[in-house]
């Protein structure tokens, strides 16, 4: 579904990414392991378009969108939950929900997927009103992950959720990004620097090492590489 | 010549020296009649309205380019010391020369009393803070006329040409008053630029800096913020009292109607126009205010219609242009043609030149090794690219 | 008693144009932290559009001078459109720049919209009318007449002031609470990155303010105008207390920008009326320091509370 090829990104005379290369087959998890400072963050702001690769290709379905404003992108079907999440903190839950479908037309859609979201987040329904700058760190991260669902993207991308976060929510967390990928068929692109939970659920998986792709391998491989369990897993 | 601070020091004096040997060609009597190697009393007259004008430029981009903080009261500062100035000499006798230093200290001391309060303040609350301090001036300064003579003002007897330059000694020498007090406003204009270099080249300069990047962080570096943010405020008042206090000896009058508030908001046009932090911006910043309505005789020479109301449109227009074509400033249009310069160059001239380009130079001059893993994460490196907001914060 | 409440009452009336122009400052630097210096002047300029429809000589052309609240819509039309050209022609392109570069841009449109309305409409000031009655009921509203309310009086025109006042006020609140764009409009000026990655396109929501900006802009300087008469420099005292409001109700908080507005506007009046020699019997402190006192007291709040009334400081992250 989405094919990156050799990119290579810059933010003014600091080069990030020396020709990156990696592919999210449909309905699969991917996940992107690394360090900090790798290039993680970077290579999901070129796919979303908060940022253009200097140089590379990226396609999503066959169409390239490298060089796609951010904001027609997420009308292709790729929704990116940012780091930090990004909330809007003085807007409501709700409020923040409804920005995510921002751009949809069908009222009922909407109004379906605001009800998946509450499934999968019940807490967010309690706090409908509550401002999101008052959530706790766990709930906000929820807010952010719902958020990103209201659009209805074919193409999820997480930017490390499980930043701040307690291991028990964290862990929550994982298990319903599973069952988002399980149920709703949402292919997942997926940043941690948790490299054990990210694992456990991906298929796939990419280790960064300073802007370029170390390791490229099935997870179930990476989590018995040596390497990879010294560096990243710790053990 | 340029590797040593001794062989930099050297440099400067004598380019300090043989800019004032330059100077004196067009402005002096050395050479009268002979256009351009003598310059009219008009234009003798709007240099020195630059160098004044320069003299505030350089204390308000202390206290705005380099520590941050937005002024758009100077005028009052500058009100403070054109008074002091000329109620020393009207109603106390005092030679001119003496009540200048005394102008600027007195004003500095009220810069400190205005910065005590500025430290809660910030951004535009500040901005509009010092705003109402220049409009409330002429109202007080109208009111007290025990002190300060009320509207009719105070007139007081610019200084003239001392008798040896009266061109007994060589015809070189002779000089009329309006070049005299060019020369006059010059060497304050030249003494203040070399003081706000030393400031900011020094500790003092360098926690300016520091504040104005991050108050928090250069608070965990140890800088007490509450004590150069007052002091930025008290030089950079006691600049603009200079300022004044030269004023009065130039035009020889000051009445509340002296300061506007226009005049204040212009000081900070013009530095951002000439360059936030930076020497060289300050000086140019003031060259262009005082050289823009020239261009109001060019269109004349056009004779374009309706010229009239040209002045503020064109004003207005070349302002737009400026930001748009060099949102930095003249001297920030400068420092990235000497980008192209070999390094020793820039280091020494750096200073000068100012101190916004100096992140992005430090990185470039260390290719591979100042990326990678030194970039905290959550912040990758300087803002992206991308316009992906308004606000500063480029983190995402 | 009865002077106290006239001056409160015609104070909240000033208090309600610097207000408006206080809004229309607060909506643009809540969405891009700049502080618009040429507001006055872009809402003097669309008063003078106003007056030409009254006049009935538009652009030179001879036209049927047009009812008030026609000219009234069709003024705020061309406002919008002004403020969106605007955003779109002179600020673009410096975007993304330091914030006091933008605000020389704004100094410059400041200079310009001065020299282009003296240019074409002169420096002589002109007569603006006040909205005209409209009898409802066996009530007559606006008009040239007075209302009594107990002791005191209240002249029409600063009653509609104060109605249009409120009633943009609320139309602003309904915008930005309930419909999709004034969330969004409201999302992006909280966190732009965040509202890219919802597929709203920020440039457009920039353009969107600035265009409401200028339409508030435009009816203060129509409310404001019967008072001090169209000229050039007609808003220039507005402005200043304008802004004065705005950092009073915190900058960005449009209801603190009203409240602010409205606060500055019984100050002013108070001391203009109390410290006169009658009322107040020192030398150092009089009427025509009123303007000094007014900033004395955003001063003073200030100390208390930095980012005005309503303002919220902003949390940084380090």
């Amino acid at each position: 579904m989405l094919r990156v090829t050799d990119i290579h990104a810059a933010y003014g005379p600091i080069l990030a990414l020396h020709g990156v290369s990696l592919e999210v087959p449909a309905g699969s998890i991917v996940t992107l392991l690394g360090a900090n400072g790798a290039g993680k963050t970077t290579t999901l702001r070129t796919i979303s378009g908060l940022m253009h690769p200097s140089s590379g290709t990226i396609e999503f379905d066959g169409r390239r969108i490298d060089r796609l404003a951010a904001e027609r992108i997420v009308s292709l079907g790729i929704s990116h939950v940012p780091e930090n999440r990004q909330l809007f903190a003085e807007l409501t839950v709700l409020e923040n929900l409804r920005l995510g479908s921002w751009g949809r037309r069908d009222r009922n859609g909407i109004r379906d997927d605001m009800e998946q979201v509450f499934q999968y987040f019940p807490i967010l329904r309690e706090r409908e009103k509550q401002v999101a700058g008052t959530l706790s760190g766990g709930e906000q991260q929820m807010l952010a992950i719902g958020r990103g669902l209201m659009a209805r993207p074919r193409l999820l991308i997480l930017d490390e959720p499980s930043l701040g976060l307690a291991p028990l929510v964290t862990r929550e967390i994982f298990q319903i990004i599973k069952s988002i990928n399980d149920k709703q068929k949402v292919t997942i692109l997926l940043v941690e620097q948790n490299a054990n939970l990210a694992l456990e659920i991906a298929q796939h998986g990419y280790v960064l090492e300073t802007g370029r792709v170390a390791l490229a391998d099935t997870s179930a491989n990476l989590q018995r590489s040596e390497s990879v369990r010294q560096s990243y897993l710790g053990y | 010549m340029l590797r040593t601070a001794a062989g930099q020091r050297r440099l400067a004096a004598f380019l300090v020296l043989a800019f004032f040997l330059v100077c004196w060609i067009p402005f002096s009597n050395a050479f009268p009649g002979w256009v351009p190697l003598q310059f009219g009393s008009y234009r003798v007259y709007q240099a020195t309205t630059i160098a004044m004008w320069a003299i505030v430029a350089l204390g308000l981009n202390l206290l705005t380019g380099y520590n941050g903080q937005i002024s758009l009261g100077h005028g009052a500062f500058v009100a403070v010391g054109g008074y002091t100035s000329a109620i020393l000499m009207f109603d106390h006798g005092w030679p001119f020369w003496a009540t200048i230093p005394i102008a600027g200290l007195l004003t500095g001391a009220v810069g400190f009393l205005v910065g005590v309060p500025a430290l809660r303040l910030s951004g535009p609350y500040l901005a509009i803070a010092t705003l109402a301090l220049a409009l409330a001036t002429p109202q007080i300064l109208q009111k007290y006329e025990g002190i300060t003579h009320g509207s009719q003002g105070i007139n007081v007897n610019s200084p003239t040409p001392p008798g040896f330059l009266d061109g007994d000694l060589a015809h070189w020498l002779n000089l009329n008053e309006t070049q005299y007090l060019y020369f006059f406003a010059l060497l304050a204009a030249v003494i203040m630029a070399i003081i706000a270099w030393n400031i900011v080249r020094s500790r003092v300069g360098r926690a300016f800096v520091a504040i104005r990047d991050s108050e928090i962080a250069a608070q965990a570096m140890g800088i007490s913020v509450p004590r150069f943010k007052t002091m930025a405020f008290a030089i950079s008042a006691f600049f603009a009292g200079i300022c004044g206090g030269v004023y009065v000896q130039v035009v020889g009058f000051v009445s509340p109607r002296s300061f506007d508030v226009l005049q204040s908001i212009n000081y900070l046009t013009t530095i951002v126009v000439g360059g936030l932090a930076s020497i060289l911006g300050s000086i140019l910043g003031a060259a262009v205010f005082v050289l823009i309505p020239e261009t109001n005789s060019l269109l004349d020479q056009l004779h374009l219609p309706a010229a009239d109301q040209a002045p503020d449109v064109l004003y207005g227009a070349s302002l737009i242009l400026v930001m748009i074509f060099m949102p930095y400033g003249f001297a920030g249009f400068i420092r990235r043609l000497t980008r192209l310069q070999p390094p020793l160059v820039m280091q020494s001239l750096s200073d000068f030149f100012g101190q916004v380009g100096l992140r992005v130079r430090t990185i470039r001059s260390n290719p591979e090794g100042g990326s990678g893993g030194a970039i905290p994460p959550g912040r990758e490196g300087p803002r992206p690219h991308a316009s992906d907001g308004k606000k500063g914060d480029g983190s995402s | 008693m009865e002077l106290f409440l006239q001056q409160v009452l015609t104070g909240l009336a000033t208090g309600a144009v610097y207000g408006l122009v206080a809004l229309a400052i607060v909506l643009i630097y809540r969405s891009t932290d700049v502080i618009n210096f040429a507001q006055g002047q872009m809402a003097m300029f669309t008063t003078f559009f106003a007056w030409m429809l009254f006049d009935g000589s538009f652009l030179g052309f001879h036209i049927h001078p047009l009812h008030y609240w026609i000219a009234f819509v069709l003024t705020l039309a061309f406002a919008i459109i002004m403020g969106a050209v605007l955003e779109r022609v002179v600020i673009r392109p410096v975007e993304g720049r330091p914030i006091l570069t933008i605000v020389i841009v704004t100094l410059g449109l400041f200079a310009i919209f001065s020299g282009l309305a003296t240019w074409s409409w002169g420096g002589t000031p002109k007569a603006f009318p006040a909205p005209p009655e409209v009898h409802v009921t066996g009530i007559t509203f606006f008009g040239d007449g007075a209302l009594d309310i107990g002791p005191t009086v209240i002249s029409y025109h600063d009653l509609t002031i104060m109605v249009v006042a409120v009633g943009i006020m609320l139309a602003l609140y309904v915008f930005f609470q309930y419909t999709p764009i004034g969330l969004a409009m409201r999302g992006t000026a909280q966190n732009p990155v965040a509202a890219r990655l919802m597929g709203i396109r920020v440039g457009n929501m920039l353009t969107l303010g600035w265009a409401l900006s200028a339409a508030v802009g435009a009816v203060g300087g129509m409310m404001i105008a019967p008072l001090v008469l169209l000229q050039p420099p007609m808003m220039m005292g507005v402005l200043l207390y304008a802004f004065a409001a705005a950092v009073l109700g915190g900058m960005d908080s449009p209801p603190g920008a009203i409240v602010g507005g409205l606060i500055l506007g019984i100050v002013e009046n108070l001391v203009g009326t109390y410290t006169t020699k009658e009322y107040l019997h020192v030398d150092w402190f009089g009427p025509e320091m009123k303007l000094t006192a007014a900033l004395l007291v955003i001063v003073l709040v200030l100390m208390i509370r930095p980012t005005g009334i309503f303002g919220r400081k902003s949390l940084r992250r380090v």
